[in-house]
């Protein structure tokens, strides 16, 4: 049987045959369907960063945003608007949409396919699986699905820092399994720290572990995972406070 | 006026007798079939990305079916010699490259209609629900694109071989639907001779991005306003009576 020349080592057999002749197309082809995801997220229409600064990412970052509609028009188009006469430029204009909206509810099951075949395109697209985790545990309320697909994701990917850490925090934030996610996330932090990464990934890994031992009542695990953090962000006071605490008890 | 219908006729029934119209029909339906069956972590109710992929099949299929049927039927006439006996009738010239348009519009027109209901009742059969404004425009628009379409191929046809013809109606179709709008802004922000030459540019392309309602279809958006779709119903009409025009003045000087 022929392996896949990958370090997740997943079985060429398992990619559909039609999937096979895409060769290293495959990953292309994942990110657009990725990119095609957050376009469904924006009612069809691209998404320009610097057109809404701090907006939201198809990761769900901003989650502050989710639901708004934007009723303006992005700002570059109205400041080159064509002449009155110019017909058909302004015929152009009328017919592309430039009105600025953010699925809502229930309706962002609509990106839910794309993220479903970018993962099956190329399963070791780690974004699609951590994508799927997040919209279908935390935004359409199908968390046993969420979980089971981030383990499909983990069974192709067993080496991703990123899978343990989302299926450790839908253990901890969906299931209240805290164990199970000490668990993973002790995986998850060993992996991170043997690739590059920066702090704000540390924190997130290290911030769930912390809370997962705390909520399990391993004390002793908890303070050195704060002390890394204070290191991480000197400036934050809230870590400074937590360590005192968790010193004096 | 009697010579225009028979050649409409022939053509017509040409598409009928050969397979590639019921082949695309069958494999639009079979697609649509496999994508409505799929499940998606057991959530009901995903729409969007069937009437996206479906609305793109009709389209796409229709544009084939349209290309590579209206491209071959000049050089296909003179190649055989049919065009002599035609021509012979007698047709002007003017009359031929007119007849030639009106079939192709005809088969792309049938095309369009067959695939197009087939997808509307795919949607309605499926419980979605759809704006009937939104889908007469998109049908509106369907049939003025296939004009534009082939007025362009027949205007090829005349000076190209049918494989280039082919080759560079899929190349502009494809620039126009997908760098039209970056086109437009350097056309809006250019100043000068640049902005001369882009403005050239941009007029003398045919603009089939006007007739996509890809994304309205898909997403539910409000229709164009009814000012929009009139001015593109005009444009429609003077772009493929300029290229019948020029094609017509060609063809009229052609040696066969």
């Amino acid at each position: 049987m022929y392996y896949y020349d990958s370090p997740a080592g997943q079985l060429e057999s398992e990619v559909p045959f039609y999937m096979q002749f895409l060769g290293e197309g495959r990953s292309i082809l994942s990110n657009l369907s990725i990119l095609q995801a957050d376009r469904y997220f924006h009612g069809g229409i691209g998404h320009i960063d610097e057109d809404h600064p701090g907006g939201i990412t198809i990761d769900g970052e901003s989650q502050e945003e989710e639901g708004r509609i934007h009723e303006e028009e992005h700002p570059e188009k109205i400041h080159r608007a064509p002449g009155r006469f110019n017909i058909l430029l302004r015929i152009s204009e009328k017919t592309e949409i430039t009105r600025h909206i953010h699925l809502s509810g229930n309706q962002v099951k609509e990106i839910i396919p794309w993220i479903y075949y970018s993962a099956k395109i190329d399963p070791h697209n780690v974004l699609a699986y951590t994508l799927a985790g997040y919209w279908l545990a935390d935004r359409l309320d199908k968390v046993d699905e969420a979980i089971a697909f981030v383990k499909e994701g983990l069974k192709n990917n067993p080496d991703s820092w990123e899978l343990n850490a989302e299926l450790g925090r839908l253990y901890f934030k969906h299931r209240k399994d805290y164990k199970a996610a000490a668990r993973v996330l002790t995986r998850a932090l060993q992996l991170l720290q043997g690739e590059p990464h920066d702090k704000f990934q540390e924190r997130y890994v290290l911030s769930f572990l912390a809370y997962s031992y705390e909520d399990i009542g391993e004390k002793a695990k908890v303070l050195p995972l704060y002390q890394r953090l204070g290191q991480l962000f000197p400036e934050d006071g809230g870590i400074k406070r937590k360590i005192r605490k968790l010193q004096e008890e | 006026m009697r010579a225009v219908v028979a050649i409409v006729r022939g053509m017509v029934l040409e598409l009928f007798r050969r397979k590639d119209f019921y082949v695309f029909l069958i494999f639009m339906l079979v697609l649509l079939g496999i994508l409505s069956s799929q499940t998606f972590f057991h959530i009901e109710g995903i729409s969007r990305y069937m009437r996206d992929f479906g609305y793109t099949l009709v389209m796409l299929f229709s544009f084939i079916l349209a290309v590579t049927f209206t491209a071959k039927q000049v050089p296909s006439e003179i190649e055989a010699r049919t065009i002599y006996p035609l021509l012979a009738k007698p047709i002007s010239r003017f009359t031929f490259i007119f007849s030639k348009f009106f079939g192709g519009v005809a088969i792309s027109v049938i095309s369009f209609v067959l695939f197009f209901a087939s997808f509307i009742l795919f949607c309605l059969g499926e419980g979605q629900k759809l704006s009937p404004v939104l889908v007469a425009q998109s049908f509106f628009l369907g049939m003025l694109f296939f004009c534009m379409v082939c007025s362009m191929v027949v205007f090829f046809s005349v000076f190209m071989t049918m494989s280039a013809n082919i080759a560079v109606s899929f190349l502009l179709y494809f620039y126009v639907i997908n760098f039209s709008g970056p086109l437009r802004d350097a056309v809006i922000s250019a100043k000068g001779f640049v902005a001369a030459m882009l403005g050239t540019f941009y007029y003398l392309l045919p603009h089939f991005d006007f007739f996509d309602m890809r994304i309205r279809i898909t997403h539910a958006w409000d229709p164009l306003a009814g000012w929009v779709v009139a001015a593109i119903t005009v444009y429609t009409a003077v772009y493929c009576l300029l290229l019948l025009y020029l094609a017509a003045m060609i063809f009229r000087r052609k040696k066969l």
